[in-house]
C-alpha cells in the first residue's frame, strides 16, 4: 500500500475536529468511476491468479485503461488548472478541502502509480511480456490499499456535520 | 464451485470489463452465464434463458433502465426470481427500493471475488440449487 503519509493520523483528527466534509455527489462519482475500475482490474487479476497463469499483455493493457479512468477522477477533484481536468465544473462546484485534495492525491495517485509501473514494466515494447502471478498479486494488494483508503476516508468525512 | 454445473448465471453491468471477467470466472466454475451491459437486454435474456441467479448493478448511467427497473422488470417475469443488486455504499435509497423489490441479496462495489463467491453461495442455498 502507499506509505501512510507521517501526519495521517493528525490529519484524520482535522477532519474530525474541524468537521470536514466531502459531498456525497463526490462520493458517488468516486464510489462510481474508481469503483468500477478497482473491481474490474480486482477480477481481472483474481481471474489469471485463481489458475496460476500469468496476465498476458493484451489483457494487461487493459489495466492501464482502468488506471487512466481513475487518474482522471482524482485529476478531475485534484488539480487546481481548468487545462488539466476534464470536468472543471465539478471540482468549482464543489471544493474539495487541501486536506483532503493532498489524500486523495497521496493513497489513490500513489497506489494507481505502482500498478501503472507494474504493468507498463511487464508489457514494455522492447522486451514485451505477461504480468507475472507475483505482480498480480501486488496489483491486487494495491487495489485493496485504495479500496480500504477509499472507505476510511469516506467513513471519516461522511457524517461530518459541517460542510467547508 | 461445487454443484454449479449447468446452472445460469445473468450478470447485468454496464462496465463490459466486470461483466467479461465474471463470465469468465463463472464459467470455469461450471455456471452458464450471459452477460448484458444494459437492463433492456437483460430482461430479454431472462425471459428466454430463466437464470437462476441474476446478478444486476443498480447504477448504469448508460443502460436505457437502472439496476432497480431491471429488477422490477424481472421481478413480473417471475416474482421468485434470485437477484443479487451489486451497488456503491453511496446509494441507500437504491438498495431500499431494491429491497423492496424483492432483491435476495447485495454486494457492495468495489468488491473483490471473494465476496462475490460468498454472496452468491448465501443465494443459492436460500433458493436451494
Amino acid at each position: 500500500m502507499a506509505n501512510p503519509l507521517p501526519n495521517e493520523n493528525e490529519l484524520y483528527e482535522r477532519i474530525k475536529k474541524e468537521g470536514i466534509h466531502i459531498d456525497p455527489g463526490i462520493w458517488d462519482l468516486i464510489y462510481h468511476r474508481a469503483g468500477d475500475d478497482l473491481s474490474a482490474i480486482h477480477l481481472l487479476c483474481q481471474y489469471y491468479l485463481t489458475s496460476g497463469e500469468a496476465i498476458p499483455a493484451a489483457e494487461a493493457t487493459k489495466i492501464l485503461a482502468y488506471t487512466r479512468d481513475i487518474k482522471d477522477v482524482i485529476n478531475t477533484l485534484t488539480v487546481v488548472s481548468k487545462e488539466d481536468c476534464s470536468f472543471p465544473q465539478v471540482r468549482d462546484d464543489i471544493p474539495l478541502h487541501p486536506i483532503i485534495r493532498e489524500m486523495f492525491t497521496h493513497y489513490i495517485g500513489n497506489d494507481v502509480y505502482v500498478i501503472n509501473l507494474i504493468v507498463q514494466d511487464a508489457i514494455d515494447p522492447l522486451c514485451p511480456g505477461a504480468v507475472t502471478c507475483d505482480a498480480a498479486q501486488k496489483i491486487l494488494s494495491r487495489v485493496r490499499s485504495t479500496k480500504d483508503f477509499m472507505e476510511r476516508l469516506r467513513l471519516a468525512t461522511f457524517r461530518s456535520p459541517r460542510n467547508l | 464451485m461445487e454443484g454449479a454445473q449447468g446452472l445460469k448465471l445473468l450478470i447485468v453491468d454496464d462496465e463490459p470489463g466486470i461483466v467479461d471477467f465474471i463470465q469468465k470466472i463463472y464459467q470455469r466454475k461450471g455456471f452458464t452465464t450471459f452477460g448484458v451491459t444494459d437492463g433492456i437486454a437483460a430482461v430479454d435474456i431472462y425471459q428466454k434463458e430463466k437464470p437462476e441467479i441474476t446478478l444486476i448493478d443498480v447504477h448504469m448511467p448508460f443502460s436505457p433502465i437502472d439496476g432497480v427497473e431491471t429488477l422490477k422488470r424481472i421481478r413480473d417475469i417471475n416474482n421468485n426470481a434470485a437477484c443479487i443488486m451489486v451497488t456503491r455504499i453511496t446509494e441507500k435509497e437504491k438498495v431500499d427500493a431494491s429491497r423492496s423489490l424483492g432483491a435476495c441479496a447485495y454486494l457492495l462495489k468495489p468488491f473483490e471475488l471473494e465476496d462475490l463467491d460468498k454472496t452468491i453461495l448465501e443465494a443459492r442455498q436460500k433458493f436451494g440449487f
